[in-house]
């Protein structure tokens, strides 16, 4: 029987007169792979970062292995791994000083830290560059060091904003290797991206979302039925403006 | 294109209004606060015109000295050169070098600065309007020039040394310009003076007026009154000294300006490996953790280093503006202690996105806020240990220990305190890490002087009784008043700090995300 690792109650959130979340609801079962996906502005980011605690909801609640997140936050916090799209981060320390900082931070004691990032550094690839200031990362090695700190503290769920962008494949695959073998071990992982091929080979679970609601919602096969996730996903979204013209450009 | 860009800026400035009502309120006091100057000096010049053409250079020259000064290091200083138009902007755009460079430069302007000081140095060329009306168009011509070397002395400053310090060489540069304007400093005071009160000579100001009128700085506005009183040959030394300065800080900036756009990505130069973890290899909790992150920052990131660097140069404003009084160098090591203790009242904007991952993880509101606290301590106290113990040997006023002593740490103490607490409540556009750390992002400067008035209130307020006692203690030679004084710095500070930092960190741990929303809004 699969408990709820993640659930979502009538999320709403507006930036002004844009409503970037209306009434979300959604849940995400114990060791799932959770595959959100959407169009650009849909509302993915927002949805992920209420879920994660960074970003308080105008209404709606969201409940972590049963926990309320937003009356709890600490506790709650614990459980969860998170990897913010685009994210900033503290790029003036080095790889290393970055993860080490991440498990510090959460209370954790020197030496785990001290085995865990070692581990982490070396299983994602980033060993030689341990000591290269992140600023001087590329695009990719930003996102598996951001992985690397949401991993640190051996969280249950993750929750991961578009981890494959920017990634190369190799380190993608190191990467999916990773999220399969920790939903197998019972973690739960939510990813956003709007690669559908990605999705449909990672995740067991999906949500649609678009304008800030849920369209479809539950396994892979309940959601795209008998074609592929694409079509399903743009017969929902709405089709693409039938053509462009812009004939100057063609001269 | 100049037409372009000027409308450009315009937009902008329009548009950063719409934005938030703070960006409102701090531009109507700019602008209150340039007219109020505009105002004042132009009622001035009727005055003006009945002196004697010695008092018009002295006033001019020094005025204007203070004109291109004020540009060129203001931004170096309060990280407010308005950089709305970035030239890197422009970079992906096929615009020509020189249109650009005529339309930046003339954009620049527009704004309240650059209009008051337009306004000003083109007005007082009609002082000779009675006298002697055939110098008004000479008068026009130099104004016209030393408004130019003030654009032009702003952008080559910015283009040249925020280059410099966002690259991670900076930290060597920095060493350097903090370590020997100290010594130089040293030893001018003690050739000067050997070990007693300093004393500089009560007819300042002309001298003053002569020696700039000699230099980049002021030259262009002594030319109309030396023309005025027949120095011929002096006039067209001091006009070329103009011309070649307002030339060379042309091709500067031109220069710059294309380096820049060129390699548009400066602050990721590839750098040597990072062996080991540093001081975070040494921390075992979350505060030690806060600690050695900040102290990272302090010296990699150019924001901060930047901060560090006006330390220096503290000295020489309280030696040029004590006249004789060597007294008010005893006030160097207060000045420091607030330069750095209020330099973390912008940390968490300094953090910007990446303040996530602290949000993320948990971290008590207490420890984020002691660790940044002694994160500056670490540093402020060398520091002042220097800066007090020069003072007062500067001075020879050894007796004056106390009072000083607790002056200072009273004012690190509540700096550190208040800016626990504004950081925390306050968050406004500041550059990225890596962005030229002398650029204010649109309209960031009206919000920022806003708050940190709101700021410098509340710190008046709560340093006035240790500051009060303190200068009576140092006036009237008193021990008892000088104790009061430090007992009243450490423990008056020590609880204005715990109070701060326990009021920062529990509203931290209550409204971090609504704080982290701010911090995204901001951007």
């Amino acid at each position: 029987m699969p408990t709820t690792a993640l659930a979502l109650r009538g999320l709403t959130k507006r930036f002004g007169a844009k409503v970037a979340v209306g009434g979300v609801d959604l849940d995400v079962p114990s060791g799932a792979c959770f595959g959100l996906v959407g169009p650009n502005g849909a509302g993915k980011t927002t949805t992920l970062s209420i879920a994660s605690g960074l970003l308080r909801p105008d209404a709606g609640s969201v409940a972590v292995h049963g926990r309320d997140l937003w009356s709890d936050l600490v506790a709650a916090k614990q459980v969860l791994g998170i990897m913010p799209d685009g994210a900033r981060l503290f790029d003036r320390l080095t790889g290393a000083q970055l993860v080490t900082y991440a498990g510090l931070l959460r209370g954790m004691d020197r030496r785990t830290v001290d085995a865990r990032r070692d581990e982490l550094l070396d299983v994602l690839g980033l060993a030689r560059d341990a000591g290269t200031l992140v600023v001087d990362y590329s695009a990719g090695m930003v996102k598996k060091i951001t992985l690397a700190s949401a991993l640190v503290h051996a969280p249950r769920v993750l929750l991961l904003d578009e981890p494959f962008e920017a990634v190369d494949p190799i380190s993608a695959a190191v990467i999916r290797d990773i999220l399969e073998r920790f939903t197998a071990g019972g973690g739960t992982v939510v990813v956003s991206s709007h690669v559908m091929d990605l999705v449909e080979r990672l995740c067991d679970h999906v949500a649609i979302i678009a304008d800030g609601t849920v369209r479809a919602a539950g396994t892979l096969a309940q959601v795209r039925g008998p074609g592929t996730l694409e079509q399903r996903f743009v017969e929902l979204v709405g089709g693409m403006p039938l053509r462009a013209e812009l004939p100057w450009l063609l001269s | 294109m100049v037409a372009v860009l000027i409308r450009l800026k315009l937009a902008l400035l329009a548009n950063a209004f719409r934005r938030s009502p703070w960006q409102v309120v701090g531009m109507v006091l700019a602008m209150l606060y340039g007219l109020g100057l505009t105002i004042g000096a132009l009622a001035a010049i009727p005055l003006l015109a009945r002196q004697d053409v010695d008092f018009l250079r002295a006033y001019w020259v020094v005025g204007g000295s203070m004109a291109v000064l004020g540009w060129t290091i203001v931004p170096l200083v309060s990280g407010g050169a308005d950089m709305t138009l970035d030239p890197r902007r422009f970079a992906t755009f096929a615009v020509r070098h020189r249109s650009l460079l005529w339309g930046l430069g003339l954009a620049a302007v527009v704004g309240v600065p650059g209009l008051v000081t337009t306004v000003l140095a083109l007005a007082n060329s009609f002082v000779w309007w009675d006298t002697a009306p055939r110098l008004i168009p000479v008068a026009l011509i130099c104004a016209t020039v030393g408004v130019a070397t003030c654009v032009l002395g702003s952008r080559a400053a910015t283009v040249v040394l925020g280059r410099l310090l966002s690259t991670r060489f900076a930290r060597i540069v920095m060493a350097l310009g903090i370590v020997v304007p100290l010594v130089a400093f040293v030893l001018l005071v003690s050739r000067a003076s050997g070990s007693g009160p300093v004393q500089v000579d009560a007819n300042l100001l002309p001298t003053i007026a002569e020696v700039l009128s000699w230099t980049p700085v002021g030259a262009v506005w002594a030319v109309t009154t030396e023309v005025a009183s027949g120095s011929w040959v002096v006039a067209g030394l001091k006009s070329a000294i103009a011309v070649v300065t307002v030339v060379t800080l042309a091709v500067v900036w031109s220069r710059g300006m294309r380096t820049s756009m060129e390699t548009p990505d400066d602050g990721r130069k590839g750098s040597a490996a990072h062996r080991g973890l540093g001081l975070l290899g040494r921390v075992r909790t979350p505060t030690g953790a806060m600690v050695a992150r900040c102290l990272v920052y302090w010296f990699r990131d150019a924001r901060y280093a930047a901060g560090l660097a006006i330390v220096p140069f503290i000295p020489f404003v309280l030696y040029l503006a004590s006249g004789g009084h060597g007294v008010l160098m005893l006030s160097l090591g207060p000045f420091v202690a607030f330069v750095l203790g209020w330099a973390i009242s912008v940390d968490v904007a300094y953090d910007g996105q990446a303040f996530w991952m602290q949000l993320a993880s948990n971290v008590p509101g207490r420890a984020d806020r002691w660790g940044r606290v002694l994160a500056v301590l670490v540093i402020a106290v060398p520091v002042e240990l220097l800066a007090v113990g020069g003072s007062l040997w500067a001075t020879g006023r050894w007796d004056a220990t106390a009072p000083v002593v607790g002056m200072t740490v009273g004012v690190l103490l509540v700096s550190c305190g208040l800016a626990s607490v504004m950081s925390v409540l306050f968050v406004y556009p500041v550059p990225a890490a890596g962005e030229n750390p002398f650029t204010a992002p649109t309209g960031g400067a009206a919000i920022n002087m806003a708050t940190q008035m709101v700021g410098w209130m509340g710190l008046m307020v709560c340093v006035s009784p240790v500051l009060v006692v303190g200068v009576l203690a140092v006036a009237r030679h008193s021990v008892l008043l000088g104790l009061v004084c430090a007992a009243l710095g450490v423990v008056g500070g020590g609880a204005v700090l715990w109070g701060g930092a326990t009021f920062g960190g529990r509203r931290l741990d209550l409204r971090g995300p609504d704080l982290m929303a701010k911090v995204v809004a901001s951007r």
